[in-house]
């Protein structure tokens, strides 16, 4: 599993660790000591973006904004570009 | 109305476990807003819920368990945790601000005590450049979890570089108990039998393998 990180406001720390096959994106997780409410929103923000091409970065910045919406996530000193934004540098 | 508990020692796991149970009591109405002082009753770490254990948990030697709320890894020793429980609308929307009105109270408690410390967004309390409370927040349904630490000052292990202690446990209790009394017009409550029923049930999720290694 690749994993790449960022530090984002107040020092903490965001990672996504990926799996990818055919330069698409098979497991997602995404860590780090930051604040997102409803905590189980990481999870369908994980999902979303399994079976993506980790290089489309309208695509995904598409399902995570749409998923964002949908479950009504607050995030602190990131948003979904900085996810996409670290998926791009996934190795 | 803020009712404040009764200042209990109890495991990590019943502690979590009763945060959770108290957020659904609150959601439903059938308890007041809550805030709490509480302690461990042996040494543990917990972790955010965002956290990977793999990448926390090195070297397995004490108690751990994951929380609800995010936040950082947490290896507490000797040191009062607190808990506000609370309907979202009673603080800010803006997530920054509400954990300043939060703090703000243990800060007036720590001033009175002659410590004058800071807050650093998100989620820390400095003495000079020393971490001495950490907190972490989280919002579901509607309602406002949020768990701090305050450190003690015999706290030999968080005496580090990094962390340091405000007071002994009477002096730094008995301060922020009443400070946040006041700040919230807090009303002495108990736990509700219901309450500590469903926090029973709630243990085993947070005693778990699954629970605790899910990221």
């Amino acid at each position: 599993m690749q994993k790449i990180q960022t530090t984002i406001a107040g020092g903490k720390t965001l990672c996504v660790h990926a799996e990818k096959k055919d330069s698409k994106l098979e497991k997602v997780y995404i860590s780090g000591d930051f604040f997102l409410s409803p905590p189980e929103g990481i999870h369908a923000l994980e999902e979303a973006i399994q079976g993506f091409v980790s290089t489309d970065t309208q695509a995904l910045q598409e399902v995570l904004m749409y998923v964002v919406q949908r479950e009504d996530i607050r995030m602190h000193g990131f948003d979904e570009n900085t996810i996409v934004q670290l998926i791009q540098q996934l190795p | 109305m803020i009712r404040i508990l009764p200042t209990e020692k109890n495991t990590v796991f019943f502690h979590l476990a009763y945060d959770e149970a108290c957020m659904k009591a609150v959601k439903e109405e059938r308890v007041a807003p809550t805030m709490r002082l509480y302690t461990y009753s042996e040494p543990a770490t917990t972790i955010g819920y965002f956290q990977r254990y793999a990448d926390e948990i090195k070297e397995n030697t004490h108690t751990v368990a994951r929380r609800i709320a995010g936040g950082g890894c947490w290896k507490h020793q000797k040191e009062i945790m607190y808990s506000i429980i609370a309907p979202e609308s009673y603080f800010s929307q803006d997530i920054q601000k509400s954990y300043g009105q939060i703090i703000k109270p243990l800060m007036q408690a720590l001033r009175k005590l002659g410590k004058e410390t800071h807050y650093t967004p998100l989620d820390k309390l400095r003495l000079a450049s020393k971490i001495c409370a950490e907190h972490a927040q989280t919002r579901k349904d509607g309602i406002l979890l949020q768990q701090g630490r305050i450190l003690l000052a015999d706290d030999a292990q968080e005496n580090t570089d990094a962390y340091c202690g405000v007071g002994s446990y009477e002096q730094v209790h008995d301060a922020i108990r009443e400070e946040y009394k006041k700040a919230f017009r807090a009303e002495e409550g108990t736990m509700s039998s219901e309450e500590r029923e469903h926090a029973q049930e709630l243990v085993e999720k947070y005693a778990s393998e699954e629970w605790n290694t899910f990221k």
